[in-house]
């Protein structure tokens, strides 16, 4: 079941009206109950593998909280270096064994070579050509496990533990944010279920707005984009330098309103349940610099590599060099959680590379008032931007790719071929993408103004109340952008790109 | 009464409360009071529905505009005639996405060529293409259909100006051909007149109209000894069916509304006899008897029990994850919605129609050979009359062109069903192929002297790989029009020449 399909407009409904319709306890087992049904719509056994998570992150979040009260250091972390081994080992084995495994044989072949005395046999050798484990990646457990990490490292530090097992398990399980997010902070989450929200008109205005906006990006923009750009990210043949930006440029729309659109789907349904999640994106194509396009981009996980990676690592406090290593080391880690495969370490580590360039640009600046008063202009900014988006397209077209040959397929496209046909005109034009995405910004350019600033047509657009008839606007929107989704969807539903993180 | 309470703090309905209390206070009758509130009140709601309605428009208005920028929602190109079944639009964007991509415009008289007037520049020779989609070529920008291309190296040929009106419309049998000739041909002073012959051309002068607008035709029939007869009253029955009924009341829109343009591909995309489009149209229609039939069906247990079954299957999750790359696809795309070019389209379609294929073979009741003899023998019939219900109308056709000092000339389209055959495309009519068509159709020419090429022929040596290069899942793609108009070009050379005296 995914967000855009009809499945969950059937289904979220039905959750939303008998967690409203019941309360206390009866309300926590219908979160729990709504978040399996959603998960285990997808492979019912993996329901199985959440529970069995989460009975032991529940039990040593309890331990850790009861051995820190007893004095008994030791104890409490020996409990959590279980509970980690436990959270991250689950990962490894689904995640990154076979990754692990492949590159040890192949070091162990390389070593061979060199060493002519030792012969491997060839079913050793054919060990390396496919995976050893063929199991499927469960949905969403990358984000589960980074919650789970997060809150028994937050009871070590000395947060109080979830007593209540249906808290914790709706935590765990919460499924407006189970699948991709955002990462949760256990505290703020447990706070609100105990009193969320009341579904007002206003908060249903909100939620339901929140989810038509993030099914507008996914089906209006995200999905169109992808059918586009995947030739192009699936051929080894050549690519023109035309086809090769658009294709990176078309998947950094993409992949924003694919991930940003699911991130308002999940915050319109939980808060349709009366429940804030955190913002995960704030316009971060828009970013003057790479550090600030990283503190705008999926900021939840941005917040967690950065307390429970980068300040683990000693953040910045041990020097420039140490910082711009723990930036790298972080950036990997988060290259690295998104897939096991080469390039997204190489990802990870060019994004960590050039937030160091960065930060040693704004020390070199701060030296240099006359370049750096020219680097604040109006040109200045401009090249700035751009020069950030060309490197986030390069990059996220190498997150893109399948693997590095098909990466350096594209950036010599991208470097070489000027002179090459632009073949992806004609489906770019086909698609009719380029004025729908022009709308929405427009749209959204002229909403963002009328919300921020007093005008004269603020009686015509404004809400005063929150009555049933008091927002034709809002309906009159909705009207607009379900044409618009129906016009530019593609034949086939399309899952969200972040799903298999 | 003075008012110590700040209005701005409390909820409207205790400010409208307090406001009760005061008229009461001041000594006003409750029931004139609710009178002077009733009124306000009342409007209140008119204004707010109005506001609504102000807004909705705004926004079907902005989204026309952006589907306008975009180019969707323009497959909508057909207007209702009363006499030909269906033509043109005029005046009308069209953006064609489901083959190929190009966006035409279709002028005042409904045709594509928007430079071209009714009077004929002296000097210049006329040539009128009629025909089908193949001919219409709706799939390729306007310079690369074969007529455009014929019209510069007829020129650069002939050495004097040649002009090339393409009257192609989609889904038209020889007879609306015939018909669009004699009406509107004939204004713009062809000297030639070519006929596009494709498949099942000769089985449409005589077929039933359905929901479709495409498949509204007059009929045209030839008996033995008798003159042939054109008639438009399967059109005019039509026009008095419900559905024909709905889309004149609508031809405002459907001319002018790309987002009608939507609902219209999606209509062709689902079909018309998907029970629930079907359903909201005869709502649309005739609501009473609609209704009254739904009641009807609503005591019969089984619909519940399909309906419930409906829902379950729609509810039940059917999710595979994907990742970056599409899947394959297990679904046979539509020929009519697919902008697959060839071989891609030919593979699937190949594979995944087999089996019900063969389950069809399964369910098939089996013929008696006295039962077949006889549907032998009626196919039989029917395709003579066929052959000589198209026999009389190149006649008919040669004989106006005649008398307009025009010469008609008639060419066998190089149709996919023969070259490239897509599985599920019928390759037979009553046991006759494509080429066996256009046998007959060389018979009847060359019987009564109209000029005749064969378009297929050349196509037919082309290696399987080149063959499919010329068309999208139907049409002919750019390269299929180059390739017409090389197979054209010297036969028009030579007829031009040989009727216009010696160039």
């Amino acid at each position: 079941m995914i967000f855009s399909s009809i499945q969950y407009f059937l289904f979220l409904p039905l959750a939303v009206f008998f967690y409203w319709k019941t309360s206390g306890r009866a309300r926590l087992l219908v979160t729990v109950l709504s978040s399996y049904i959603f998960y285990m719509s997808w492979l019912p056994i993996y329901g199985v593998l959440l529970l069995a998570m989460t009975i032991a992150n529940w039990l040593l979040g309890m331990g850790i909280e009861k051995a820190a009260a007893d004095s008994r250091k030791k104890l409490a972390f020996s409990y959590l270096l279980v509970g980690l081994l436990i959270d991250v080992g689950v990962l490894c084995y689904y995640k990154y064994f076979n990754f692990l495994f492949e590159n040890a044989i192949r070091a162990v072949i390389g070593t061979s070579t060199l060493l002519p005395q030792i012969k491997l046999s060839q079913d050793f050798i054919h060990l390396a050509d496919s995976p050893f484990l063929t199991v499927v990646l469960p949905l969403g457990i990358s984000f589960f496990v980074f919650e789970f990490v997060h809150y028994l490292s937050d009871v070590y530090r000395g947060h109080k533990a979830v007593k209540s097992f249906l808290v914790f398990a709706s935590f765990a399980a919460f499924f407006p944010s189970q699948i991709a997010g955002p990462i949760k902070r256990y505290q703020d989450f447990v706070a609100q279920l105990a009193k969320p929200e009341p579904l007002n008109r206003a908060l249903f205005y909100e939620g339901s707005s929140l989810i038509m906006q993030g099914l507008f990006k996914k089906v209006a923009l995200a999905d169109p984009l992808g059918a586009i750009i995947a030739p192009s990210f699936a051929t080894m043949s050549t690519l023109s330098a035309a086809d090769a930006w658009l294709a990176a440029a078309g998947f950094v729309i993409q992949v924003y309103c694919d991930f940003s659109g699911y991130t308002d789907m999940g915050r319109g349904s939980a808060l349709l349940m009366g429940i804030r999640l955190p913002i995960n994106f704030e316009l971060p194509l828009l970013s003057k610099d790479i550090s600030t396009l990283w503190r705008k981009w999926h900021m939840s996980l941005g917040s967690w590599l950065k307390d429970y990676v980068y300040i683990t690592l000693g953040g910045s406090r041990k020097g420039a060099f140490t910082q711009s290593r723990n930036l790298i080391i972080t950036m990997i880690v988060c290259g690295l959680w998104h897939g096991a495969s080469w390039h997204y370490i190489l990802w990870g580590a060019l994004q960590g590379a050039g937030m160091t360039l960065h930060r040693m640009w704004c020390a070199f600046l701060a030296q240099r008032p006359v370049l750096n008063e020219a680097s604040t202009s109006f040109v200045g900014n401009a090249l700035s931007r751009v020069l950030t988006l060309a490197f986030v397209c390069a990059t996220f077209g190498l997150f893109r790719s399948p693997d590095m040959p098909h990466a350096m397929n594209l950036w010599s496209g991208m470097a070489l071929h000027w002179s090459q046909p632009f073949t992806l005109l004609v489906p770019l034009l086909k698609s009719g993408i380029l004025p729908i995405l022009a709308a929405y910004f427009i749209f959204w350019q002229l909403t963002e103004y009328l919300r921020k600033h007093p005008t004269m047509l603020d009686k015509f657009v404004k809400d005063k109340s929150p009555d049933l008839f008091a927002n034709p606007v809002r309906l009159a929107c909705w009207t607009a952008a379900l044409i618009l989704m129906v016009a530019s969807k593609p034949l086939e539903a399309v899952p969200f790109v972040y799903f298999q993180f | 009464m003075p008012n110590i309470i700040d209005q701005q703090a409390i909820p409207p309905d205790t400010a409208s409360s307090i406001e009760k209390l005061e008229a009461l206070a001041n000594g006003e009758k409750l029931a004139d009071g609710g009178k002077k509130n009733k009124k306000p009140g009342s409007q209140s709601v008119w204004r707010t529905i109005a506001k609504y309605i102000v807004w909705q428009l705004i926004a079907l208005l902005v989204v026309e505009m952006v589907l306008a920028c975009a180019g969707l929602g323009e497959e909508e190109l057909f207007a209702i005639d009363k006499e030909l079944g269906m033509t043109h639009m005029t005046d009308k964007s069209v953006t064609w996405r489901k083959e190929g991509y190009a966006r035409s415009y279709l002028n005042w008289d409904g045709l594509r060529e928007c430079d071209v007037s009714l009077a004929k520049p002296p000097g210049t020779y006329r040539v009128a293409l009629l025909g089908d989609s193949m001919v219409e070529g709706l799939q390729v920008p306007l310079e690369e259909t074969f007529g455009q291309r014929l019209q510069k190296e007829l020129t650069k040929k002939l050495g004097r100006p040649v002009q090339v009106i393409n009257f192609g419309t989609s889904g038209y049998s020889t007879v609306q051909e015939a018909l669009l000739m004699k009406r509107k041909v004939f204004r713009y002073a062809p000297d030639m007149v070519l006929l596009g012959y494709d498949a099942r051309d000769m089985f449409e002068n005589w077929s039933t109209p359905d929901q479709s607008l495409a498949n509204v035709r007059p009929y045209a029939l030839k008996l033995p000894g008798q003159k042939l007869v054109i008639d438009n009253s399967s059109v005019t029955t039509w026009l008095k069916t419900p559905r024909a009924k709905f889309l004149t009341t609508i031809g405002w829109i459907r001319n002018h509304s790309r987002i009608w343009g939507l609902v219209s591909a999606a209509e062709t995309e689902a079909g018309f006899h998907n029970p629930v489009y079907a359903t909201l149209i005869a709502l649309c229609t005739q609501p009473g008897k609609t209704i009254r039939k739904l009641a009807v069906q609503a005591r019969d247990p089984k619909v519940w029990k399909d309906s419930f079954d409906g829902l379950v299957a729609l509810a039940t999750p059917s999710f595979k994850i994907q990742f970056f790359d599409p899947p394959k696809k297990t679904v046979i795309p539509d020929l009519a919605v697919s902008s697959e070019v060839g071989p891609a389209i030919a593979k699937e379609k190949l594979g995944a129609t087999e089996k019900p294929k063969d389950k069809e073979k399964a369910k098939e009741p089996e013929i008696s050979a006295a039962d077949a003899a006889a549907n032998k023998k009626a196919a039989g019939i029917f395709i003579k009359l066929m052959k000589n219900t198209l026999d009389a109308l190149v006649l008919d056709m040669q004989a106006d062109c005649r008398k307009h000092g025009a010469v008609l000339c008639v060419q066998a389209l190089p149709s996919r069903a023969t070259l490239s055959p897509i599985a599920g495309m019928d390759a037979t009519t009553y046991g006759l192929d494509y080429e066996g068509e256009v046998k007959v159709l060389e018979t009847i020419c060359a019987k009564d002297n109209v000029p005749f090429i064969d378009a297929l022929k050349p196509a037919t040596a082309y290696s399987k790989q080149d063959q499919e290069k010329l068309y999208y899942s139907a049409h002919l793609t750019a390269a299929g029009h180059e390739y017409l108009a090389r197979v054209l070009s010297p036969f028009l050379v030579e007829q031009i020449a040989s009727t216009s005296g010696g160039h």
